[in-house]
């Protein structure tokens, strides 16, 4: 690879513009190349740092300036200073103007134009409660992102870091201002790209267990109707804590390790599969598993979401066809124990749903119905 | 760094409410950014300052519709720009958008090493590498590092393709980078060290 396209990737994911794919590909570049991984971080570094607060004298002069413009100003449009007091009455009641900390703070960071969408919303949401009069301890912004069914969604977080959130899911945080660490809550699945900031740990919260980085790529499968969750690292460290067994130690992943907890014990009637599955391990264990090894990244069932990609492995159909009413929007009935069963492998990219099930079509003996979004599956 | 949401609140207040805080607000936060950049390009602080303003009266003039801009703040820095071009225009040195000739200076010179686990004297160095950079590369740098502006925002303001500017961002990351090395910081240690070798 040529050095300049070496370059171009660092500059965009230190910049926060590179796409899931660009920054897997650096990610391969990086690996086995300790050297260019300090150079990495110590441009990061430097890109997060901020400036020394030269505000006192550059705000004497915006002042300065602001009085002249206004002499100016005042020349040309009529109409200013004539609505002073009217102006002080309408501004008194905005919601905006007195919050100078969340105004500093936000300013700090560098926003996706998807997160100041988001924070447009929730912010004229939080203006409004103001107005009737709430203590403003319960108007704490914080920012929910929701992915429908049938789609997925790309949001760099406020301090640069990146996540795409994988359909049905939602992924809600504060906008790290205050604490000392930067949380977040799953509820679905998740890909993150954290940006290292020792300082500030990154925590994703989800039902059974809490997952805590300092910078790294990394796989969160936590979805309520699902009986485990899950989390694949690609690289860099995590650390999980298993928040239903608070004695035991707190366990470290490596790169290419997955690891699976167990929600509910076997015989839990919540969990409709278990039955099929009895070798399951007890409720809020943890398992690890390795992924399979010098494969890339976007070969790895766990992240093939992130490049659009609908994968599975030796998967049964009914397990399929859970995760095909995911990705399509889709209702998906099987009609055939025997067919629920049937074990397959492959994956979609592009595929429109019918083309979907004409490829499995070749796999195995059904023949289904479409009507709407409702697809019946019938054994042939 | 004002947000593009912040900024589109402050106008709406203005749209709406005639809301001269508001105003003052948007000026003041805006003002330091956007005088910069004119000065970049007419390399005059007086008319800098007068670009800007006019700039701001024609914000008020207009308030009542820019109730939904889509992109503000790189709105400001487009209309900064046009003016500074016009600025030109009528001080007889006419250029075409993309014959700028750029002098823009970085803040970054005052970023704080004890922020960063650099030492002072490598972050000097960084400073002195970016502030060698061609003019043009200077400026793409400090839209992104400073003002917190997209690839595709600084491509649309400075009339160049986004490859461009990812190029450009890459020059002067990668010049970043050799002068943060270590045998560029500790050049008599380096050499010594690699001598036994």
């Amino acid at each position: 690879m040529k050095e300049e396209k070496y370059w171009l990737l660092i500059a965009k994911k230190i910049t926060g513009e590179a796409s899931a794919e660009e920054l897997l590909q650096l990610e391969e570049l990086l690996n086995n190349n300790e050297e260019w991984q300090a150079n990495m971080e110590t441009l990061q570094e430097f890109w997060n740092s901020r400036p020394v607060n030269t505000n006192t004298g550059n705000g004497h002069k915006s002042n300065d300036a602001y009085l002249a413009h206004v002499n100016r100003l005042k020349e040309k449009a009529a109409d200013f200073e004539a609505v002073v007091a009217e102006t002080e009455i309408a501004s008194s009641q905005s919601p905006f103007i007195e919050k100078k900390p969340f105004y500093k703070q936000v300013a700090i960071y560098a926003v996706a134009a998807t997160f100041v969408a988001a924070i447009t919303l929730l912010y004229l949401l939080s203006g409004k409660q103001e107005h009737k009069n709430l203590p403003i301890a319960s108007v704490k912004p914080a920012n929910e992102i929701s992915v429908g069914h049938g789609s997925r969604s790309r949001i760099q977080l406020p301090d640069g870091s990146q996540v795409w959130i994988n359909s049905g899911s939602s992924l809600t945080y504060d906008n790290f201002l205050k604490s000392n660490i930067r949380e977040v809550q799953l509820n679905g699945e998740a890909y993150f790209d954290v940006v290292k900031d020792p300082e500030h740990p990154f925590i994703v919260h989800t039902s059974g267990i809490d997952i805590k980085v300092l910078g790294t790529a990394f796989n969160v499968k936590a979805y309520q109707s699902e009986s485990t969750i899950e989390a694949t690292l690609i690289h860099g460290s995590i650390e999980v804590i298993n928040k239903n067994r608070p004695g035991t130690p707190k366990i470290m992943l490596k790169p290419h390790e997955k690891l699976v907890y167990s929600k509910y014990p076997v015989s839990d009637s919540r969990d409709q599969r278990a039955d099929v599955v009895p070798a399951e391990p007890d409720a809020y264990s943890i398992t690890i598993k390795p992924l399979s090894k010098n494969i890339a990244d976007s070969d790895i069932v766990e992240t093939a979401w992130v490049y659009n990609k609908l994968s599975f492995e030796d998967e049964r159909f009914e397990d399929l066809a859970y995760k095909m009413e995911k990705w399509y929007n889709l209702k998906i009935n099987i009609e055939s124990e025997k067919l629920k069963n049937y074990k397959v492998s492959g994956s979609f990219v592009n595929e429109t749903p019918e083309e979907a099930l004409k490829e499995l079509q070749f796999l195995m003996p059904f023949s289904y119905s479409i009507r709407g979004n409702e697809v019946k599956i019938m054994r042939k | 760094m004002i947000t593009n949401a912040q900024i589109q609140d402050l106008l709406n207040e203005i749209a709406l409410h005639n809301c001269e805080k508001s105003y003052k607000k948007l000026f003041m936060e805006m003002h330091e950014s956007l005088t910069a950049f004119a000065y970049s390009i007419v390399k005059s602080s007086e008319d800098a300052e007068e670009i800007v303003s006019d700039f701001f009266i024609s914000i008020w003039q207009r308030r009542a519709t820019l109730r939904s801009i889509e992109n503000p703040r790189l709105y400001f820095f487009v209309g900064v720009k046009n003016g500074s071009l016009n600025k030109l225009t009528a001080n007889g040195r006419n250029k075409l958008p993309n014959d700028i000739e750029w002098e823009t200076s970085l803040n970054s010179v005052f970023f704080n090493p004890e922020e960063l686990l650099l030492s002072a004297e490598v972050v000097k160095k960084i400073m002195a590498a970016v502030n060698e950079l061609p003019a043009r590369c200077k400026t793409v740098f400090k839209l992104v590092k400073e003002e917190g502006l997209r690839y595709a925002e600084v491509a649309k303001l400075l009339d160049i393709s986004v490859k461009t500017v990812e190029a450009q961002m890459a020059i002067a990351l990668r010049r970043i980078k050799t002068h943060s090395e270590f045998k560029n910081q500790f050049p008599e240690l380096h050499s010594l060290l690699t001598q036994k070798k």
